[in-house]
């Protein structure tokens, strides 16, 4: 074997035309197929590409591209979505599980007082995006909750003020935070306006934007402004300004919420959410808005029911400006970080799509996805940088990873918490974790992630066992699934490139990666090769050969293009 | 900057004296920095805070202060518990065991949070710069804050911070790691979307320790380990300089089709370069009086809260003046959250005046810290910002809302006290707030839209004396030694005429 490479060959190599259509080894036979296609669609709308996708997304050459797109879309927004993973179900709802479902209070069916915490709850969201088969629904709620951010200390802080134990605080905030999660992920597809008007009834919210506390007697004016931000006008992409309301509508639509809060049950001791009718609790008077390009709104005033602030959220929700922010967040999400040109027509048809259906979600995720800029424009792939968590979904799903017990996920969403800097249901600021690939492109991500991935991979030997209990990554039991020849450092190396990257990576890095797993575990290019390690069956010799396979994969997914989606 | 020894600096050097420095120390101090005056870019170091959230600068420097002969409240009567009944400071020792403390100059005084900080206040090593602001202010935490860190408000596409541009005319290109924010992910202050100025980002330096180093892949089972493996790493030389390992990878070309792969690439050698650095050092000893505590009874023993966002800004900021004083790192930014206080601020405890004191703590820590290497102290500043200021008028939860002008403050050994020219007086710490620069009523001096306290003042903010460009401008052009080209480079569209005297630059270095 060659383990050095000079500068002409490299030049050789890099002269080789960019493989797209790939040679694809399953069992004993090998397809020509199209993988990049499918591949980009995985990559946008899932949180990595899994060792079972790379077999599903791979058409043969005829395939139009709308119809892998329509097969993709029919699984995961048609009406029969697609059978959740029986090891996720076993996860979460099997016999063993200790991801029990919270009822925690009265007003929720099956109450029992049992303990859970924020950390239960991140582990769920992060079991669900490595293994479930809903892989859009998982995008699409994180979406949500960064959409509509909250942090989980607020809620804390604020029971603890209402003279809760620290305790039951951090129990209610887990709840809340919960039930929120659990609306996303029913309602991820619905009207825009059902989904602001659970976020802004929901404890979650009205606790961390201060609307808790917003009274007549007492005007706080944080939520109408980030709800205005954040949540549906939003500002000028190009200036930064509010140029859709001004400082008079915030203060109106403040006063319009006034009276929504939360109460404690004094039978139950239980908390809802509650309407303060009262003088002291809700403003007097009608309340007009003017925003955007919609005709002034009069919010009539009503001290029975949350009924003027419910149909003034209606009112914003189907406004077209808070069609085109969000559509705009939506196509920032699937299609690229560029800012659209004003009058795109792309944005125009989801604004008319929004005004005509009341703002359905699922149909404009369909409109985006299904549109050229999304399925065509090959210029916008590999675009974006991953989050921390898309980074560890790509690596769990791409090593044939599946977590059998909580404590795997614990020692992921550790790291996630603690190395990678992503701390769901936690993040401090409002306007939700960032999602733009320039704010995910640092020192710190491609340090943390180079250690992540050695750690992880590290942790995992042939004999067996490590991260917290059993190995959850299985890149061995991955080669045989699928017939790889284990003895062949090239042919390992070229499945798990296939897997990762779909086959675009340039000829000087797959020699880079041929080049890594071929030289031993301390880096020495004259190494004893697989098929002898794998011969002696020798507890040593089936370390290095672990360890060369271990390192590889670090490696590989420390490449740029593991960064980029 | 002046290198010679004049009435300002002896006056300076006699209040270090005070501190024990003696008049060789000053002269030899001095000598130096005459000798090396050509390279001046290449010595100045910076320490930036970011206030998170906008902090509430009326109640941090208050614009009002007790006059004792008199038996009168001084400064802005607005400042009041009319506007502000819950949230109002009391500056009258008889009136209070906690008043604020007064700065000298007849108008201002400091919040009582501030009294960790009384050493460099008394030895003129800090500076309140009131009432700066932001002529396209838009009231978001998000735009604003955008603004503050590009030196580029209302161009929301423009990415890129001021720090990372003024980077290259302070370093030499053989600097490792010439600037740092520390911080879990990267603060715009430092961001480059220019692979050529991408600067990293350092989230917690201990974990890049050698001596850290817990596991090998031989070693099988066991602990996390924080040290990239060599082979990992690679060389950069390998393969007749394509390299191998990472090191190959990142230096090389990637997809030409890939617009992030350049800047991918140059963050992983990045990555690769400062870790370099940082895993040579050492466990931090702080100076004798500088603490950094994180653990429960640390922080209960300094007074402070135990809370997990004040662990992480105490070891935020001894990694900040660890790299500062360790390595040839010429910026280091880190940032506290929680000054978004639209409810239950607090006066003298609660959220703002906790935050107060941990800024306060810090900044304390870092003087103290500076100081043991006289050098150092001389060629460093400290800079505290935040996105603005809040209502003059506290809303209906005890809080404060978004404002207009904000508060900065500068610390180091090169900072000038606030004198009227030709007087031989002690200057005082604070600009924009006294009685030539501050009419009574600006409490209320910006905005239109009535506070519910309003009359008979019919606006909402206090208005901006000094344009925040004006600051920094003064901190490269005066502290950083660089030239009104380079500010110009630096800050784009910054062209002050003249003509708005908000766009001078103060005189405070």
């Amino acid at each position: 074997m060659s383990t050095t490479f000079s500068r002409r060959s490299a030049r050789r190599v890099l002269a080789a035309p960019l493989a797209l259509v790939c040679a694809l080894p399953v069992g004993a036979q090998t397809l020509d197929v199209r993988l990049e296609d499918g591949g980009h669609i995985l990559r946008r709308t899932s949180y990595g590409v899994s060792t079972s996708d790379i077999v599903n997304i791979s058409f043969p050459l005829t395939t139009p591209q709308s119809q892998i797109i329509s097969a993709y879309l029919a699984a995961q927004i048609g009406p029969n979505a697609a059978v959740e993973n029986p090891e996720l179900d076993a996860l979460l709802n099997g016999p063993t599980s200790t991801f029990t479902v919270p009822f925690l209070l009265a007003n929720d069916p099956g109450q029992t007082a049992i303990t859970w915490s924020v950390f239960d709850l991140a582990e769920t969201n992060i079991a669900r995006a490595c293994m479930s088969s809903n892989q859009l629904q998982e995008v699409m709620v994180n979406f949500w909750e960064e959409h509509f951010s909250t942090n989980f200390w607020s809620e804390v802080n604020y029971f603890e003020d209402q003279n809760e134990t620290r305790t039951r605080a951090e129990e209610l905030g887990a709840y809340f935070e919960w039930r929120e999660n659990q609306f996303f992920r029913e309602n991820w597809h619905h009207d825009f306006e059902d989904l602001l008007l659970f976020s802004a009834k929901s404890a979650t919210m009205l606790i961390y934007l201060d609307n808790v506390d917003n009274t007549a007697n007492g005007p706080n004016e944080n939520y109408s402004r980030e709800l205005l931000e954040l949540h549906t006008l939003g500002v000028d992409p190009n200036t930064g300004q509010a140029v859709h309301y001004d400082l008079t509508d915030i203060i109106e639509l403040s006063k319009i919420l006034t009276g929504w809060t939360l109460v404690k049950d004094p039978a139950t001791l239980d908390w809802r959410f509650d309407f303060d009718g009262s003088a002291a609790g809700h403003s007097a008077g009608n309340k007009t808005l003017t925003l955007g390009s919609g005709p002034p709104f009069t919010a009539i005033y009503d001290n029975a029911a949350p009924t003027e602030g419910e149909l003034a959220l209606q009112h914003i929700a189907n406004l077209p400006e808070t069609a085109e922010f969000v559509s705009r967040k939506l196509y920032k999400l699937f299609i690229s970080d560029t800012e659209p040109p004003p009058g795109d027509p792309l944005i125009a048809a989801c604004v008319a799509d929004w005004t005509a259906n009341n703002g359905q979600i699922k149909r404009i995720v369909d409109l985006l996805l299904r549109s050229p800029e999304f399925q065509s424009d090959t210029n916008i792939r590999w675009t974006m940088a991953r989050t921390p968590l898309e980074s560890v979904g790509q690596m769990v799903r791409g090593s044939g990873g599946t977590f059998l017990t909580e404590g795997q996920v614990q020692g992921v969403r550790d790291d996630l918490d603690n190395e990678l800097g992503q701390q769901l249901f936690r993040f401090p600021s409002p306007d939700g974790f960032p999602g733009a690939s320039l704010e995910q492109i640092s020192t710190a991500g491609t340090l943390n992630r180079i250690r992540f991935n050695q750690k992880a991979y590290s942790q995992l030997d042939l004999m067996g066992t490590i991260y917290a209990g059993t190995a959850f990554y299985n890149p061995i039991g991955v080669l045989d699934a699928f017939g790889v020849d284990k003895t062949s450092e090239i042919a390992v190396a070229d499945w798990f490139l296939l897997v990762f990257f779909q086959g675009n990576l340039t000829p000087l890095d797959t020699a880079f990666a041929h080049d890594f797993i071929l030289r031993d575990s301390a880096g020495n290019p004259t190494a004893t090769n697989f098929a002898a390690l794998l011969a002696t069956q020798t507890i040593p010799d089936l370390q290095e050969y672990a360890d060369r396979l271990n390192s590889f994969l670090a490696y590989i997914q420390s490449f740029e293009q593991s960064q980029s989606k | 900057m002046s290198q010679s020894i004049d009435r300002r600096d002896l006056l300076r050097y006699g209040a270090l004296g005070a501190a024990g420095l003696g008049l060789q120390g000053i002269l030899a101090r001095t000598a130096m920095a005459v000798a090396q005056d050509s390279d001046v870019p290449l010595r100045r170091k910076m320490i930036v805070v970011f206030l998170r959230g906008g902090n509430d600068a009326a109640n941090m420097v208050v614009p009002q202060t007790w006059d004792a002969q008199g038996s009168a409240y001084l400064g802005d009567t607005t400042y009041s518990t009319t506007c502000r009944p819950t949230l109002w400071l009391e500056s009258d020792p008889g009136a209070t065991a906690t008043p604020t403390l007064d700065l000298g100059n007849r108008f201002a005084s400091l919040h009582p949070s501030f009294a960790a900080l009384k050493t460099a206040v008394q030895n003129e090593h800090v500076v309140f710069l009131h009432r700066i602001g932001m002529q396209n202010r838009s009231g978001s935490h998000f735009t604003d804050q955008q603004g503050w860190e590009t030196a580029n408000p209302g161009v929301l596409s423009f990415e890129e911070g001021w720090i990372t541009r003024m980077v290259p005319s302070i370093t030499s290109s053989s600097n490792l790691l010439k600037a740092a924010s520390i911080s879990s992910r990267q603060q715009r202050l430092f961001l480059s979307n220019d692979p050529n100025r991408a600067l990293p980002v350092v989230p917690r330096i201990t974990e890049y320790f050698n001596n850290n180093k817990e596991y090998t892949l031989q070693d099988g089972l066991a602990a996390p380990r924080n040290q990239i493996d060599d082979k990992l790493i690679g060389s950069a030389t390998a393969h007749g300089g394509l390299g191998d390992g990472l090191r190959g990878h990142y230096q090389n070309t990637g997809l030409a089709s890939m617009p992030l792969s350049p800047l991918v690439r140059a963050t992983g050698e990045l990555t690769l370069d400062s870790e370099s650095v940082i895993s040579g050092l050492g466990t931090y000893m702080p100076a004798m009086g500088a603490t950094y505590p994180t653990s429960t009874a640390g922080l209960t023993a300094a007074g402070l809260p135990d809370t997990f966002s004040t662990k992480v800004a105490m070891r935020n900021a001894q990694d900040a003046i660890q790299l500062i004083k360790e390595t040839d790192c010429r910026v280091a930014g880190f940032q506290l959250g929680g000054w978004d206080t639209h409810n239950k601020q607090g006066t003298l405890t609660g959220r703002q005046p906790d935050l107060l004191k941990v800024l306060a703590h810090i900044m304390n820590s870092l003087y103290v810290d500076l100081l043991a290497d006289d050098a150092l102290f001389e060629e460093t500043i400290v800079t505290v910002i935040s996105e603005f200021g809040r209502t003059s008028a506290e809303n209906g939860t005890q809080g404060t809302d978004h404002g207009d002008a904000g508060a900065v403050i500068v610390m180091g050994g090169g900072v000038q006290m606030n004198r009227k020219p030709g007087v031989v007086v002690p200057g005082k710490p604070v600009y924009n707030c006294d009685s030539t620069t501050w009419v009574n009523g600006d409490m209320f001096s910006s905005g239109t839209n009535p506070p519910p306290c309003a009359a008979p003042f019919t606006g909402r903010y206090i208005a901006y004396n000094t344009e925040f460009r004006a600051v920094y401008a003064e901190i490269i052009e005066q502290h950083f030694g660089l030239s009104p080209i380079e500010t110009n480079r630096i800050l784009p569209g910054w062209a002050p005429t003249g003509a708005d005297p908000r766009e001078n630059q103060i005189g405070f270095l």
